[in-house]
């Protein structure tokens, strides 16, 4: 069941990205994103992690892919370059690249350490990690929480950057 | 809770990669700046899902930890982003990654 | 204690000369004056409290600082104050603070005096570095010290274009010496592996096995640098010209100290140079046809400086003799005298020109001694002494040097006979010089007047001193006194055992006594009866008169010989060297870069993409090499 379960959800997420990728107009990545995002919650989900399936869900889908689709609609993308423009040689050659990459990372991966104790199991439960993200990690999960303020801020200014404009004129 | 113990699951890291390399493919080739930003979501996550493998399968519960950073920081610099990809739409009518070339040396 | 006292001796002129320098640049004569004088008085007072504790208990006083520690080299700044520090820094600080307050008085309409007095108070310093330094590059600092100084002090005026080029000519001939001096030092690193003046001598005296043609070599070497500050033929043309700068100047620098720095350095180096017969034969030699030279040149200048710069070459030459004699406490002895006489004699004449306003041909002058009496009989002191009358300094030390290149080690008769010639020339020159401005009626059209007590006074305490140092060497064959320099000098420079020659100590007084009168008795022949017709009544050899007048046309030698071919090879390096082989090799990396920069600018696309592809090409290379080994 489980092995279904894997095999029709990875093959889910590989062409929801490969739709990111191809879509003609920007609205339908952002929609292919989402559902590149589902199938990766299904897939933490298949290996024990709920928690971090239910942040999946909630910051990817729920938040980010949303603000694409706001963006995407704000704008007026009407004759938006595809796919088609892009010359063949760079198309190759990217492919290549890329695959060359993806290559060399996954046989290092497959000879890494970590890869050769199996059957352990850790503990995944929201406890568990919470333990760890306030006792061990609480550096950085402070240092985290000052940086997202500082975004929020500088996300603030960017989008009202004309507003800004428009009051330092007067 | 589902055991780990299935070994199929340990080919998710081939997903990964073929989920970064979709990524990096379209980071290379799209010309749609807002395009070009959700492929980097696309390759965060695949490392995302290659942290949540190794951690699972070593035992060591920080892996989850920082896949735990690596979403905040994602939806942080998504934000930021889309606010830049903003401003160059306001300057130039388009997002079109090309036509921003004012820092050519 | 000491060590402090020797310390402040050499800063304090320095502490002067940085005050009058940065926080007196409006003061005027009377202020920076005194600031100069009372730092130089500090000076001496310490040269003299150093004195006082070296002939008390016989210690000398040491002080080092570590300075460079490179390989074999152990260089320190160190500072040594022996017998010859004795009297050199003592002559050195007590005429330099008379000079000092005569300046006072004589630079009372300068506009710009605190460069002059920060200037005098700076060479004060570089020369104690020279005279006290106990090692050869330390007295090379001190070398070169007084050598700017003198070059920014010819320079003073540096309005004057003359003047400036005085200036730089005194630097350049004096480069020359330096050259050689440094390839003496470096030869003599070689030879003994310190620079240290007591390690060489300890090596020189201890043992018998040293290569002497090196030893030789090496001392002619720093001979030549001795040349150079010294005026030593072939390099004596720039102290003439040097005259150019203020008169107090040419009494402190150009006569008293830093031209004897050579002779210092060679009686410095006494060790070496006595162990090298051949190079002991060639200073001797130089000496004497300098003094001749000089004498000669002396006989039919006009200019009041001019005749006072050729007869301290001169003298230069006789202590030149006795060095190369190897009777170096004479050398020493008459380097004492002659500084009192010689900067008398310059003051003297700053008096005469400041008091007629510039005018500085004897031919204008005569009859002064009306208007100038402390001058007069101050001058008349100091030139009985350097024209040999005894009992003045001059008569005793000159007749030492003249009975020492008679029985020296390496003298011999020809030198005696040279330098009793060149006697007889000094005393012709001097006595025309003293006839000329002090007797019979003023020629010029000035209002003679002379200066305040500023000018007066040192004037005096150098009269007092001609008259009287020379008692302190008097030779041994009068048994009157004993010769306390003599006594004082031995542990530091070679003694020298007196060879048999032909006239006793005695007999040769007699004959310098007789020589002297001949002189004076020629110039009073000459110059007294009727000074008015001045020059005109010079000896009517036509032929060396003017030979004499052009100082036998060295300086038109040098210009053709050096100077010309100087000119066009420097042209010729100018117009094709520099163009063709300097600035192309010089300009082709930077447009090789300029190329390359071209050539990469496409790079900078500005396209992001394109930059991530750099990138990927860049991030797949490191993934190769970080995990070729893991993967194949």
């Amino acid at each position: 069941m489980r092995e279904v379960f894997f095999m029709i959800f990875s093959i889910f997420t590989v062409l929801a990205a490969l739709g990111v990728v191809v879509s003609r107009h920007a609205i339908f990545s952002a929609f292919s994103l989402v559902l590149a995002f589902f199938g990766l919650a299904i897939l933490y989900l298949l290996w024990g992690t709920s928690f971090v399936s239910m942040l999946q869900i909630l910051i990817y889908t729920g938040a980010i892919v949303v603000l694409f689709v706001f963006v995407v609609m704000l704008l007026d993308l009407k004759k938006e370059e595809t796919l088609d423009s892009a010359k063949t040689g760079p198309l190759v050659m990217a492919g290549l690249s890329v695959w060359f990459f993806s290559l060399l990372i996954l046989r290092a991966l497959n000879r890494a350490t970590y890869f050769k104790s199996t059957n352990v199991e850790a503990a995944s439960d929201i406890k568990s990690i919470s333990t760890l993200l306030f006792s061990k990690y609480l550096w950085g999960f402070e240092i985290l929480s000052v940086f997202l303020l500082a975004l929020i801020v500088s996300a603030c200014v960017l989008a009202r950057a004309e507003y800004m404009e428009r009051k330092a004129d007067q | 809770m589902i055991p780990a113990s299935v070994q199929i699951l340990h080919w998710s890291h081939y997903v990964a990669a073929c989920l970064f390399a979709l990524g990096m493919f379209g980071f290379l080739i799209r010309k749609n700046a807002i395009v070009v930003l959700m492929c980097i979501e696309l390759m965060l996550n695949a490392v995302n899902l290659i942290l949540v493998e190794v951690s699972m399968r070593s035992g060591h519960p920080e892996g989850l930890i920082f896949v735990i950073f690596i979403i905040t920081v994602a939806a942080a610099e998504a934000a930021v982003g889309l606010g830049i990809i903003l401003n160059l739409y306001r300057a130039k009518g388009t997002v079109n990654i090309d036509a921003f070339r004012e820092l050519q040396g | 204690m000491m060590e402090f006292l020797l310390l402040s001796m050499i800063l304090i002129p320095l502490l002067g000369s940085i005050l009058n320098g940065l926080l007196l640049r409006s003061g005027s004569p009377a202020r920076t004056g005194t600031l100069a004088s009372t730092a130089a008085g500090l000076s001496f007072l310490a040269a003299l409290l150093l004195c006082w504790n070296y002939l008390s208990t016989g210690q000398i006083v040491n002080v080092n600082f570590e300075w460079l520690r490179v390989g074999g080299l152990n260089l320190a700044w160190g500072f040594r104050f022996d017998a010859i520090t004795v009297l050199m820094s003592l002559v050195v600080t007590g005429i330099g603070t008379l000079i000092h307050i005569f300046s006072i008085g004589y630079m009372d309409e300068e506009p710009t005096p605190y460069r002059f007095f920060a200037y005098l108070n700076l060479f004060l310093s570089a020369m104690l570095i020279l005279v006290t330094g106990a090692n050869l590059p330390v007295m090379f600092v001190g070398w070169e010290g007084v050598g700017l100084c003198s070059y920014l002090l010819i320079g003073y005026w540096y309005e004057d274009i003359k003047k400036a080029d005085a200036g730089m000519k005194a630097f350049v001939i004096n480069r020359i010496g330096d050259a050689g001096f440094l390839i003496g030092i470096f030869m003599l690193f070689q030879i003994f592996g310190t620079v240290d003046f007591e390690s060489m001598k300890l090596i020189v005296d201890g043992s018998g096995s040293l290569n002497v043609r090196w030893l030789q070599f090496a001392a002619f070497f720093l001979f030549v640098g001795a040349m150079g500050k010294s005026a030593q033929i072939p390099l004596f043309t720039w102290l003439p010209d040097a005259m150019a700068g203020p008169t107090p100047v040419s009494a402190l620098i150009h006569a008293a100290t830093m031209v004897t720095a050579g002779v210092y350095l060679v009686a410095r180096m006494g060790f070496l140079f006595r162990v090298s017969p051949d190079v002991s034969h060639f200073v001797a030699t130089i000496g004497c046809a300098t003094a001749l030279f000089a004498a000669s040149i002396a006989t039919a200048q006009r200019d009041i400086k001019k005749i006072l710069a050729y007869s301290t070459v001169s003298q230069l030459g006789f202590m030149f003799v006795a060095l190369g004699v190897g009777a170096y406490s004479v050398a020493l002895f008459h380097v004492m005298t002659h500084a009192f006489f010689k900067a008398l004699l310059f003051l003297a004449a700053g008096t005469i020109i400041h008091g007629l306003h510039g005018e500085q041909d004897v031919c204008k002058m005569g009859g002064l001694r009306k208007h100038f009496p402390v001058t007069f009989i101050t001058t008349s002191i100091a030139v009985a002494a350097i024209c040999g009358l005894p009992p003045l300094s001059g008569f005793f030390s000159k007749d030492a040097i003249v009975f020492a290149a008679l029985t020296g080690p390496y003298g011999g008769p020809y030198l005696w006979a040279g330098l009793s010639l060149a006697s007889l020339l000094t005393a012709f020159y001097m006595s025309r010089f003293y006839f000329l401005v002090f007797f019979g009626e003023y020629r010029g059209n000035a209002h003679p007047h002379e200066g305040g007590w500023a000018m007066k006074l040192p004037l005096m305490d150098l009269a007092i001193g001609s008259a009287v140092v020379g008692f302190l060497g008097m030779p041994h064959g009068l048994h009157v006194l004993p010769n306390y320099l003599d006594q004082l000098l031995v542990p530091t420079v070679p003694g020298w055992e007196e060879a048999h020659a032909f006239l006793t100590e005695i007999q040769s007084m007699v004959v310098a006594v007789a020589v002297a009168l001949t002189g004076i008795a020629i110039a009073a022949f000459f110059y007294l009866p009727n000074p008015a017709r001045s020059d005109k009544a010079a000896p009517k050899l036509l032929a060396i008169d003017t030979i004499l007048k052009n100082k036998y046309w060295v300086d038109e030698l040098y210009e053709v010989v050096f100077v010309v071919p100087f000119r066009f090879l420097s042209g010729v390096a100018a117009r094709i060297i520099d163009p063709r082989v300097i600035d192309a090799a010089v300009l082709f990396p930077s447009r090789l870069a300029r190329a390359g920069g071209t050539l990469l600018t496409f790079i900078q696309s500005g396209s992001s993409q394109f930059y991530l592809w750099i990138m990927l090409t860049g991030g797949l290379l490191v993934l190769w090499q970080a995990l070729k080994g893991l993967i194949v």
